[in-house]
């Protein structure tokens, strides 16, 4: 294994994952990306070919599984404990390798979609596809799925320049993006006053290494202006670029990019971005309103909203559902609080420009929720893959006898509750946190600071005191409401 | 004959003088070749794998398996399960084994599996079947026929639900 030049200095102040004896010499390693998506394109493979030819029922089908149980439970909890490293190994990226060879790829990404409109209309489209066509129930309908992903990312990446795909599509990004701004580990600069002696901006405009181009950042981040983890792919391009070294996957403050509103390269400022705070929002309520989906009490509603409208059709009152969650209620959440903080403080601030600025402290508690829901399925079924994998394999020819069906448990059931309660209330915590954070930047005193605070502190209080009682809910997974 | 170090030297020195154009093409070719090598193993794999792993048989088509769970509609706890197994003549058939799994159409949550005990004149029952949570569950029967033979049957069930607090929703009546 080459380490590329990478070789990890001592001294640093901050921790540097580059630095560790194993894994930092793992990814220093200049193939190390295509090994982690190479192994997953592996994984996408078995989830289309048992989608598509294997039994079509959820649970016994590796399509049901590995997506919906497992890839869901790891990227949250990766999320919390590391970074996005998901986007690192991102299977669909490497189709776009072989697109760039031999599509044109000349086009630069069209101005009037160079935000995240795009990315957030097509998000809120996937959670209702989610529940409106059972996705979770669909071994073939995942399957497909995954293929028009890889399609996707491969004609939009190989008819425009950059990593449009990446920035402005990908709604799975969108997901790791945003909810990365809380996670503990960036790519960032060693040290920055090398950076301003570099003359090459390398990082950004990539070199030629060894008579073979190395990539600077497709995402347009350029390090010595990049603020945090907001568009970063991990994808290393910027660490093996820098001829300086000066690139690691540093430990930092999780949540304070929230509240940083400096000017960010490839990004501006956040409180000038309000596609970026739709987007946050569009996450934030979505993890309530996909929970709200799994307890009995959506049939009800579901069921009263369908007899209003006349329609036997479930996907008519869920739409109107998901346009109300997570566009017309979180509008009026959010325009309500930016009004409350002017009036209390006296600001002149227009109410958007508060509103845009705030909606970032709600990213903690939207990412407390994705992981109090998605570590539950995990927890729940991560040991169903085994029996799965090996009735596969069985299948295939491989001797391995049948498979043992058991609990698929991978934690005491007990457990499960108090620790999703803790992540919500560590998620509130968090969200208060940086509202003051946010509101100290703005307005400097502390206590002007802190009455500006209490209409996003009571928002984060009131999706808090939602989630416990979404996980108090008696659960209940029906794909078809009509017919209960 | 030249030994092998001193042929391989030979070829090293040939490679540095090779022109740039050589060198690119042997670059370009190698690419390629790794790229057609992944895709056609892709294909390979697709395809041997598409082939073994059909869909689950269901056997015979004239089997009949009908079901009835009680209550109407199930909720969450015991049910009874009453199975009437028929073959093409519409004759009850008995001597027959059956083994019930129940699987909730959300993937990760543990299978329920039971056997069912014959009543006679073709039914089979299984007293207390556990529905686990409430939600949409289907029950594979599987059949195995007095000549040997598998007769694989699903029927969908939607469970009603109670609840049991402090276990996320999650109520095992088994306890």
């Amino acid at each position: 294994m080459r380490s590329a030049g990478l070789a990890p200095r001592p001294g640093y102040r901050r921790l540097d994952v580059l630095c560790l004896p194993v894994l930092g010499r793992l990814l220093c390693w200049r193939h190390s990306r295509s090994l982690f998506q190479a192994s997953l394109l592996a994984v996408a493979v078995l989830v289309v070919v048992d989608g598509l030819f294997g039994p079509q029922l959820s649970p016994r089908n590796l399509a049901g599984v590995l997506p919906w149980v497992h890839w869901r439970g790891l990227v949250v909890l990766t999320l919390l404990v590391a970074g996005n490293a998901f986007c690192m190994a991102c299977p669909f990226m490497l189709p776009r390798r072989l697109a760039k060879k031999i599509l044109p790829r000349r086009r630069p990404w069209p101005r009037a979609l160079r935000s995240k409109w795009l990315a957030a209309s097509l998000l809120i489209l996937f959670f209702w596809a989610y529940e409106a066509l059972d996705l979770w129930a669909s071994p073939w309908l995942t399957a497909w799925l995954v293929v028009a992903y890889f399609a996707g990312a491969f004609l939009i990446d190989g008819l425009f320049r950059g990593a449009a795909f990446c920035k402005h599509v990908c709604p799975i990004g969108q997901f790791h993006f945003v909810n990365s701004m809380v996670s503990p580990f960036e790519v960032a600069v060693r040290e920055s006053e090398r950076c301003i002696a570099c003359r090459t901006k390398d990082c950004i405009g990539g070199r030629e290494v060894g008579g073979r181009v190395q990539n600077g950042c497709e995402l347009w981040l350029f390090q010595q202006r990049k603020v945090g983890n907001l568009d970063c792919t991990f994808c290393m391009e910027c660490i093996h670029a820098c001829p300086h070294d000066n690139v690691g996957i540093l430990v930092r403050n999780p949540a304070r990019e929230l509240y940083d509103d400096s000017w960010r390269s490839g990004l501006g400022r956040l409180g000038q971005r309000p596609d970026l705070a739709a987007l946050v929002l569009v996450l934030v309520f979505s993890a309530f309103l996909n929970a709200f989906g799994m307890v009995s009490p959506v049939y009800g509603l579901l069921a009263s909203m369908s007899r209003l409208l006349g329609t036997t059709s479930e996907a008519v009152p869920l739409l109107l559902l998901f346009l109300g969650g997570v566009v017309v209620l979180p509008a009026v959440l959010i325009l309500g609080a930016a009004t409350l903080t002017r009036r209390w403080t006296g600001a002149t601030l227009p109410v958007t420009q508060i509103g845009t600025r705030f909606t970032f402290s709600l990213v903690p508690m939207g990412f407390a929720m994705w992981l109090a829901h998605y570590f539950f399925h995990f927890a729940t079924g991560g040991l169903v893959l085994f029996p799965l994998l090996q009735k596969y394999l069985a299948d295939l020819g491989l001797p391995l006898g049948s498979p043992r069906t058991g609990s698929g448990t991978l934690v005491p059931e007990g457990w499960i509750l108090p620790i999703q309660t803790v992540a919500l209330e560590m998620g509130l915590l968090l969200s208060a946190a940086v509202a003051f954070r946010i509101s100290l930047d703005i307005f400097g005193d502390r206590r002007v600071a802190l009455r500006a605070s209490l209409p996003w502190v009571a928002i984060a209080v009131a999706l808090s005191l939602a989630g416990i009682w979404l996980l108090l809910q008696p659960m209940e997974m029906r794909g078809t409401f009509m017919a209960g | 004959m030249v030994p092998l170090v001193q042929a391989m030297r030979i070829e090293a020195s040939s490679t540095a003088i090779a022109p740039d154009w050589e060198d690119q093409t042997l670059m370009t070719l190698e690419r390629t070749s790794r790229a057609a090598a992944a895709l056609a193993l892709g294909a390979v794999f697709l395809l041997v794998s598409g082939a073994c792993r059909g869909r689950e048989a269901a056997g015979d088509p004239t089997v009949r398996v009908d079901f009835g769970v009680s209550p109407t509609p199930a909720t969450v706890g015991r049910a009874r399960l009453l199975l009437t197994v028929t073959d093409s003549a519409d004759v009850p058939v008995n001597g027959a084994s059956i083994h019930i799994r129940g699987d909730m159409k959300h993937a990760g949550m543990d299978p329920v599996e039971e056997r069912a005990e014959p009543l006679g004149d073709g039914r089979y029952i299984v007293p207390g079947f556990p529905f686990t949570m409430a939600g949409d569950w289907v029950l594979t029967a599987s059949v195995t026929m007095p000549d040997g033979s598998l007769v694989v049957r699903p029927h969908p069930v939607t469970v009603v639900g109670e609840w049991a607090p402090g276990t996320s929703g999650v109520r095992d009546p088994r306890r």
